[in-house]
C-alpha cells in the first residue's frame, strides 16, 4: 500500500480548498439537473452511486468510467431530459484536472495512483455536500410553504 | 497497488481513448451497436483468449454483407470493419505501435527478455537447443497469462470509451436535427 508523504497530503488538500468554489458550483449543478425524490424525500441513487465509486474505487478511471458508462447509459426524451448527458463533460474535465494534478505534485507513477484517489475523495465530499445542502435547502422551502398554506 | 491497477489507470485508459478516436471523430454513427460492444465486453471478461477470434469473426460476417450491400450500407459496414481489424490489432498487433500483448513484451522478466533468448543457429548443441526451447516455452506461457489478465482490464476502458463516445455523436446528432 502507498503511503502518501505529509507534504503531498498538504498539496493535495490545498488543491481541494483552493478550488472548492468551483466543485461547490457543480454540486450545485447536480442538485439542478438531478433533483431528488420529493414524495419519498431521498436523494438521486446515482448521487450515491457517484459518491461510493469514488471512496472505495481503487483505480481513478473507474470513477472517470462510472461517468462515461452513465452517459451512455442515458436513455432521454421529454419527460426525461438529460442529466448525465447534460453535466458528464463538466464532471469528467473536473476529474482531468484532478488527474493533471497528481501528475504535478510527483513523478512516482504509484505515488500519482494513491494522489488522485485522495484528490477524487476530496472533490466528491465538495460536490456532494453542496448537492446535499441544496436538497435540505429545497426541503426547508417546501416545509415553509406548506405551513404557510396550512 | 499492482501494476495491472496501474496500467489500467494510465496506459490501458490512455490507449482506449487514443486509439478509438481516429475511427469516430468525424462520425455521424458509431460504427457497431451498443449489443455489440456488451458482447466484446463479455468474451474479454469470460474468454480473453477468444477476443480476437471474435473479431475476426465480426470483421468477416462484416465483409461478407459488404459485398451484396448498397452504397451507403458499404460505408456503415466498412466502418464497422475497421473497428474490428481495431479491435484484433489491439490484442495482439503485429502493425500497429501498441496492443496488449506488445504491452506485455514491454514487462517480461529479465531472463525471459527477447535479447536474452538465445537465437537459432546452425551447430547448436542439444543441451543450447534445449534451454532455447524452454525459455521460449516459458516466455509464451508468461505472454499467455499476462494476456488472460489484461485483456478483460483493457476491454473494459475500451468498450466503456466506446459506450461513451456512442452517446457523444448521438448527443451531437440530436442537437444538430434539433
Amino acid at each position: 500500500m502507498i503511503v502518501l508523504n505529509e507534504k503531498l497530503i498538504r498539496d493535495a488538500d490545498l488543491y481541494i480548498e483552493v478550488n472548492h468554489q468551483t466543485f461547490l458550483k457543480l454540486g450545485k449543478r447536480f442538485f439542478e439537473k438531478f433533483s431528488y425524490d420529493k414524495e419519498k424525500n431521498t436523494i438521486r441513487a446515482q448521487i450515491r452511486n457517484l459518491e461510493n465509486i469514488t471512496c472505495s474505487a481503487v483505480r481513478f478511471a473507474d470513477i472517470e468510467d462510472f461517468v462515461k458508462s452513465q452517459m451512455g447509459k442515458e436513455r432521454t426524451d421529454e419527460r426525461n431530459p438529460p442529466k448525465w448527458k447534460a453535466l458528464g463533460g463538466e464532471v469528467l474535465q473536473q476529474l482531468r484536472q484532478l488527474r493533471k494534478k497528481s501528475e504535478e505534485l510527483d513523478t512516482d507513477p504509484y505515488i500519482q495512483m494513491a494522489l488522485r484517489l485522495r484528490l477524487a475523495r476530496g472533490w466528491v465530499r465538495a460536490v456532494v455536500s453542496e448537492y446535499l445542502y441544496q436538497v435540505a435547502r429545497d426541503q426547508m422551502a417546501r416545509l415553509g410553504e406548506a405551513h404557510d398554506n396550512s | 497497488m499492482t501494476i495491472l491497477d496501474l496500467l489500467s489507470d494510465t496506459v490501458y485508459r490512455d490507449q482506449a481513448v487514443k486509439k478509438l478516436h481516429p475511427l469516430v471523430q468525424n462520425a455521424t454513427e458509431f460504427p457497431v451497436e451498443t449489443s455489440q460492444i456488451h458482447g466484446l465486453r463479455e468474451i474479454a471478461r469470460q474468454q480473453p483468449a477468444s477476443v480476437s477470434d471474435f473479431a475476426t469473426h465480426q470483421k468477416e460476417r462484416a465483409e461478407r454483407k459488404h459485398k451484396i450491400a448498397s452504397e451507403t450500407a458499404q460505408l456503415k459496414l466498412e466502418a464497422e470493419i475497421d473497428f474490428w481489424n481495431l479491435v484484433e490489432n489491439l490484442c495482439d498487433a503485429s502493425t500497429s505501435d501498441w496492443s496488449v500483448r506488445k504491452e506485455g513484451h514491454a514487462h517480461l522478466p529479465e531472463e525471459l527478455r527477447e535479447e536474452n533468448i538465445p537465437e537459432k543457429r546452425p551447430g547448436m548443441i542439444p543441451e543450447e537447443q534445449t534451454h532455447r526451447n524452454q525459455l521460449r516455452k516459458r516466455q509464451r506461457e508468461w505472454l499467455n497469462r499476462w494476456t488472460n489478465e489484461h485483456i478483460p482490464v483493457f476491454f473494459q476502458r475500451f468498450c466503456t470509451q466506446c459506450l461513451y463516445r456512442k452517446a457523444l455523436i448521438e448527443m451531437h446528432q440530436s442537437s444538430k436535427e434539433q
